[in-house]
């Protein structure tokens, strides 16, 4: 089996996430729709990136990627604004999401639009991070149930290790590190990449288990 | 790979492994806390509310027990006292008069602080009594609905009918509404008791932020004594509906 297949079936994992996701979906709390819309978009963005690698069209992965980069972080930041963390306030929930545009609109200028957007990428995961991290404090001190059933906590745990995970690794990507690198070498990075990113998936698919249903209100007015 | 990048690639996985166990102890110092300090918490709540109860059912017990019948007493001194003076009469039927008040009120009283009927006819009977007694005080109209029998431990019932006393006095004092629906019902082992008025709402999350929603405090404290959820949504202008739900 080729390297590119090996990632690909491994990527796939996120699919039991996705799948829970879609049959859970109109039960659920809205506030995780967004959550499960990244799952979905990641699967359809791996078989993508797939198609495109075996059709020989490299050059538009970077493209697909970096794309793909900015939805998700608009998903999953849109996540924590339902959850409350931005205090509900759709006016800081917006700038973040703008800001964050504006700097990837600015180094996709300067480094093309073909190239894999690492220090966008890089940026937008310590704010996923802090969040997360934020998140789960917040989730420490309010939660009074039994913390292994709470979805939040196994988002938050999932997202902390994946995006830190995700800087170590990739940090030598940063052009001007003017790191060298072979063929070898990129291989056993993204290995580590996607064994990090099978744990991660599989974190969230637990999560999909456990997010509440929706809430039971009285609709008589 | 040629040496540089070996050296690298090593640096980088001992630098994972590290950032992985950090993570991994963050984690689980993190949950130990949050299950010390969960268990804490909630034998704090419960026991300040088993005190607020036993306290309120004492303070209920001596006002009907023993200033009951002591003003029943001075009520027949007064009306034996043998006097043909009209001021005389009349100062004893007035002061009967305010005997018989006060007499009512300490019963009203012993009443709220805790009700008869729900020690002795149960929730349903208690809520039906307490709407009641609410939409002739206040003139709110309140539709209480509940089919099915419920039956409930002792402490679940004074909670949850603490939790409809709180939610019909707010909905009173605050919300200015022209109706309140109440519905409890079970369904899968869970009872759910839903509310919902048409008054001007307000914003759950600052009320909570600000700390000034101590009510709203008081109803979660008493849903997770009972080991449930407690949701509220309410939009200014457009009502206010909760819900709590309980495994029974």
């Amino acid at each position: 089996m080729d390297s590119t297949t090996f990632f690909f079936l491994l990527s796939l994992s996120i699919l039991f996430a996705a799948i829970l996701g879609v049959i859970k979906f109109r039960k659920m709390d809205p506030a995780y729709h967004p959550f499960v819309y990244y799952c979905c978009l990641a699967v359809l963005v791996e078989i993508l990136v797939y198609i495109l690698l075996l059709n020989d069209m490299k050059y538009i992965v970077g493209t697909v990627y970096n794309f793909f980069a900015l939805a998700e972080f608009y998903l999953l930041t849109r996540m924590f604004h339902n959850w409350g963390l931005f205090k509900r306030k759709k006016n800081t929930f917006t700038g973040i999401i703008v800001l964050s545009f504006l700097l990837f609109a600015c180094t996709l200028y300067i480094r093309g639009y073909n190239k894999i957007n690492y220090f966008s990428k890089i940026v937008n995961s310590f704010a996923l991070i802090f969040f997360s991290i934020s998140a789960f404090n917040r989730m420490i001190q309010n939660e009074r149930n039994n913390i292994f059933k709470n979805a939040k906590f196994w988002i938050c745990i999932g997202m902390v290790i994946f995006f830190t995970y995700y800087i170590l690794v990739n940090t030598e990507q940063l052009s001007f590190l003017n790191i060298k690198r072979t063929k070898a070498f990129e291989d056993k990075v993204w290995l580590i990449n996607a064994y990090s990113n099978v744990f991660v998936n599989l974190l969230y698919a637990v999560a999909v288990i456990w997010i509440p249903r929706k809430k039971n209100i009285i609709t008589l007015f | 790979m040629d040496t540089q990048e070996k050296e690298y690639y090593n640096s980088l996985l001992i630098v994972l492994i590290v950032v992985g166990i950090v993570l991994l102890y963050f984690i689980i110092t993190a949950i130990r806390y949050q299950r010390r300090s969960l268990r804490l918490h909630k034998e704090r709540i419960r026991a300040e509310i088993d005190t607020l109860e036993n306290e309120r059912k004492r303070i209920a017990a001596d006002l009907h027990d023993e200033l009951g019948p002591l003003l029943s007493a001075v009520k027949l001194q007064i009306n034996n006292l043998e006097t043909t003076d009209p001021g005389d009469l009349q100062i004893i039927g007035k002061s009967s008069g305010y005997i018989d008040n006060i007499i009512t009120k300490l019963r009203e009283i012993s009443n709220d602080l805790m009700p008869n009927t729900l020690l002795r006819k149960g929730l349903k009977n208690a809520v039906v009594e307490f709407i009641d007694h609410s939409q002739d005080a206040y003139k709110l109209p309140v539709k209480f609905i509940c089919e099915q029998d419920l039956q409930l431990s002792q402490d679940k019932e004074i909670n949850l009918y603490r939790i409809v006393q709180e939610i019909t006095h707010n909905t009173i004092k605050h919300a200015k509404a022209t109706m309140l629906i109440i519905k409890i019902s079970i369904q899968d082992d869970r009872l759910f008791l839903m509310t919902a008025d048409n008054g001007r709402g307000f914003d759950y999350f600052s009320k909570i932020h600000d700390n000034s929603g101590l009510g709203l405090r008081n109803l979660q404290s008493r849903t997770e004594v009972m080991g449930g959820e407690f949701n509220c949504v309410s939009t200014p202008d457009k009502g206010t509906a909760y819900t709590v739900e309980i495994p029974l």
